[in-house]
């Protein structure tokens, strides 16, 4: 679907941007006018780098092993424990001696669920046979009571006492609590749970090496409208110079006060406060974005403009991009999965016990509220997505008022070249305007650059979500 | 009935001593406080519940460093426990009693840095409210004279429509700063855990002045390198997982690739990674806090520049009214833009000051 999207209609508009411009100070090293050595850093290197080195995809690969080592122990644990449960008795009643004695279905009930063999010598007993015990009919005698043995002590005799006394089993009998907890959880539920946190942990990597690369973009292409910036700054500073020499010249020739002269300097002093602010922001940033690959953060680098056009994405309906995010999104899988699993348990134990057990109803909120939680997750994401499809249209207005912005630049500076040529205007103000038409240029950059970074966002939000 | 009257009275009493008990605690009536910048600090140390918690872990740390010290020379259960009591676990309480006490300094400096920003700004506010409601009143001045033009027939209609326009967009412009004030006066209130009703008075005090120097940023990175809390913390935790390691080869029941030694190994080489991140991360938090200093020192700069150029606009209107050129109004407005490139300046001021001081947080040290 996606691929869909990014290769119908697009168009290119005539906005061609400058590839690499180089700026004219370093930066990373805390001094403004410095000349240093300067590393290239393409987005894909950055990207790629901040990947390799990050924490928490790190610590989440970390986990994925160790969840996997884990599936394997638990199968083993799941597989020991199910033979344990077959002769453990599920009610306390069943565990206590000679209560079976109180009737045949009880006593086949309990047969069925593996508890089998109750006597010393550990026999695969029929009821019939058992029968000849006389355990069914209470009739038999003490010296026989005790070769009946407790289900622990078959557990024992199995050789699982020791495992069951690790899950802080000890006695002769499992309160349900306790066999719910030891033994239906891990046996059934658990291997389930299990191979379900590997599966959404695999997307949770899917998903938080998406959101990096889209985070790491981003703030490159911050570090690149600042730097537009930053040229636009310099231009300021150029145009008010210019304005303090014209003021001066105007000044001596008695056309303007001493005190207009003073505020056009002191103008030309707050354009170049302000650019220097712009050299330590961007500095602050490279910065960043070098501590993020693990470098030393007065590590210097350049970064140059990855894309030479900007090319205009013709958008599709906003349903197309709400319904594909509500399918592909790491949180709806990771809820979907969570509602499957939950559906089972609550099968799983309105089977093993019935729809009016406090179990069955704690299982059956659980699920409700997943349901409720997913419900919220698709209202959010719809949000989110309708947000961003809305900031790509109004970033791409953006651009189209600053590419006009350009053009009436470029005619105001034809029409003026012209007067210039028939002396009707002096040429200092044809600079200015040349000066104009260079920072409208780095405007349409900067919103070119704005509109890109709003399409990625809106497409990583339909398909991986916004990350970390 | 006697009996009856002196029951009811006995309960209305009782009832009034219960309600003047617990009025205190429902705060009816909002109280007025006065605070100056010193009993304030003192006081926010004193009801920082964090700096109290830590102080309090940092008691139960000191009684674990004694109880190693007593243990130091007594032999235990294992070999490796034996080991371990000798030196390694004294060692280790008293780094997590130093760290502990680190944590109690920095939350220190940040609970006064915090609270110092919220006190000034609150006199800030306080001072451009102010200026805001003579702003309002201003405009209003001249709304009236508008109305007085427009029944003479010297003014137009839309002129009256769009100085309303201009008054509501300023009141509520005050309406935002009065709610930025009570939004400061509640986060004080929190920090000295009074009443959040409470008004308080703020004794008006000068924001100070800071020198900041360029300094070797080189330098100073080193410094805080070998006295962070953090990274000190980490180097100790480095050593003592090499000195368990050689505990854990010197076991004889342990092979080199034994599960215990892989982990150990595979600790040393986390906590190294550890430390170079850690040092990664706060030459970038000393380098940008660097350079915020210096922006906001720009920033004041700029601020000056400003309030210069404004006053410059003020004289210049001041001589063309002096000589008819202008009406008073003018001269009104630009010196009412110069009272507020004042307050910009005063806020500038107390940025710069705010940012000189984190980085002096973030640099140095208590002996």
């Amino acid at each position: 679907m996606m691929k869909k999207l990014s290769s119908i209609g697009r168009k290119t508009l005539a906005i061609s941007l400058v590839a690499v411009m180089t700026i004219g100070v370093s930066i990373g090293s805390n001094s403004l006018f410095a000349e240093e050595e300067v590393t290239v850093l393409t987005k894909e290197a950055f990207i790629e780098t901040v990947l390799v080195d990050n924490h928490t995809i790190i610590g989440l690969e970390a986990q994925l092993v160790q969840l996997e080592n884990q599936k394997e122990s638990m199968a083993a644990v799941a597989n020991m424990l199910a033979q344990v449960h077959g002769v453990v008795p599920r009610y306390n009643a069943l565990g206590k001696k000679f209560i079976y004695t109180r009737s045949v279905p009880d006593y086949a009930r309990y047969l069925s669920l593996g508890g089998k063999v109750l006597l010393k010598m550990p026999i695969e007993a029929t009821v019939a046979e058992t029968a000849e015990y006389g355990v069914l009919d209470g009739t038999i005698t003490p010296e026989e009571k005790a070769t009946i043995m407790t289900p622990f002590e078959y557990a024992e005799y199995l050789g699982y006492g020791d495992a069951l006394r690790a899950f802080g089993i000890d006695t002769i009998t499992v309160s349900p609590d306790q066999e719910y907890e030891t033994f239906i959880l891990p046996i059934y539920v658990g291997s389930k749970a299990i191979t379900s946190g590997i599966e959404s942990l695999r997307d949770g990597i899917k998903s938080a090496r998406g959101g990096i690369s889209v985070g790491s973009a981003q703030l490159y292409n911050t570090v690149l409208m600042f730097e537009d910036l930053l040229k636009i700054l310099d231009l300021s500073y150029e145009v008010s110079a210019l304005n303090y020499d014209n003021a001066q010249e105007k000044n001596e020739k008695g056309l303007i006060s001493d005190i207009s002269l003073k505020i056009s300097y002191n103008d030309m002093l707050k354009a170049e406060l302000n650019r220097n602010k712009m050299v330590r922001d961007i500095d602050n940033l490279k910065m960043n974005m070098n501590v993020m690959m693990g470098a030393s953060p007065s590590e210097a680098f350049e970064v140059i403009a990855a894309e030479d056009e900007v090319t205009i994405t013709k958008l599709s309906g906003l349903y197309g991009y709400t319904q594909e995010a509500l399918v592909q999104r790491n949180e709806i899988i990771s809820l979907n999965r969570s509602i499957d699993d939950q559906q089972f348990k609550r099968i799983f134990v309105r089977d093993l016990y019935n729809e009016s057990d406090g179990r069955y109803v704690i299982e059956l909120k659980r699920l409700e509220l997943l349901k409720i939680d997913l419900e919220m997750t698709n209202d959010n994401i719809t949000v989110e997505v309708r947000e961003l499809y809305n900031d790509v249209l109004e970033k791409e207005q953006a651009l189209a008022i600053a590419n006009l912005d350009v053009q009436d630049a470029l005619r105001q500076y034809k029409e003026l070249a012209i007067n210039v040529e028939l002396g009707f205007v002096v040429e200092s103000t044809l600079t200015k305007l040349n000066l104009l038409v260079t920072g409208a240029v780095n405007s349409a950059q900067s919103a070119g650059r704005d509109y890109l970074s709003a399409v990625d966002s809106l497409l990583g939000a339909s398909s991986f979500g916004p990350g970390n | 009935m006697k009996t009856r009257k002196s029951k009811i009275n006995a309960l209305l009493i009782s009832t009034v001593l219960v309600l003047t008990l617990i009025s205190p605690i429902f705060g009816t009536e909002s109280q007025n406080e006065k605070i100056n910048i010193r009993n304030f600090e003192e006081a926010i140390l004193v009801t920082d519940i964090e700096i109290t918690r830590t102080k309090k872990a940092a008691a139960i740390e000191q009684y674990n460093l004694k109880s190693a010290e007593a243990d130091e020379h007594t032999a235990g259960d294992s070999d490796l426990e034996t080991k371990r009591n000798r030196g390694y676990n004294v060692k280790k309480a008293q780094k997590d009693l130093d760290y502990t006490f680190w944590l109690v300094s920095e939350k220190e400096k940040s609970v006064v840095l915090e609270g110092k920003d919220n006190y000034f700004n609150y006199l800030l506010k306080q001072d451009e409210i102010a200026l805001q409601k003579s702003k309002i009143a201003r405009l209003k001045k001249e709304l009236a004279k508008i109305e007085t033009k427009i029944s003479l027939g010297t003014a137009v209609q839309s002129l009256k429509v769009s100085k309303e326009l201009e008054i509501s967009k300023e009141e509520f412009n005050l309406v935002t700063l009065e709610f930025d004030l009570e939004s400061i006066a509640l986060q004080l209130n929190k920090s000295l855990k009074w009443d959040l009703e409470t008004t308080i008075d703020v004794f008006p005090t000068d924001i100070p002045t800071v020198v900041f120097d360029v300094e070797d940023l080189v330098a100073v990175v080193e410094t805080v390198f070998e006295n962070h809390g953090e990274v000190n913390k980490l180097n100790i935790e480095l050593e003592l997982a090499e000195m368990d390691l050689e505990f854990l080869e010197e076991d004889e029941n342990n092979e080199e690739d034994d599960r215990v030694i892989i982990d150990a190994k595979a600790d040393i080489d986390n906590l190294k990674l550890d430390i170079q991140a850690k040092k990664l991360n706060l030459e970038y938090d000393i380098r940008s806090t660097y350079n915020s200093v210096l922006n906001s020192k720009d920033q004041l700069a700029i601020k000056e520049l400003e309030l210069e150029n404004l006053e410059y606009n003020l004289e210049i209107t001041n001589k063309r009214y002096n000589v008819g050129l202008e009406v008073i109004a003018s001269v009104e407005a630009d010196q009412e833009a110069v009272d507020f490139g004042e307050q910009a300046l005063k806020q500038a001021r107390l940025d710069y000051y705010i940012q000189v001081e984190t980085y002096k947080s973030l640099t140095t040290f208590e002996e």
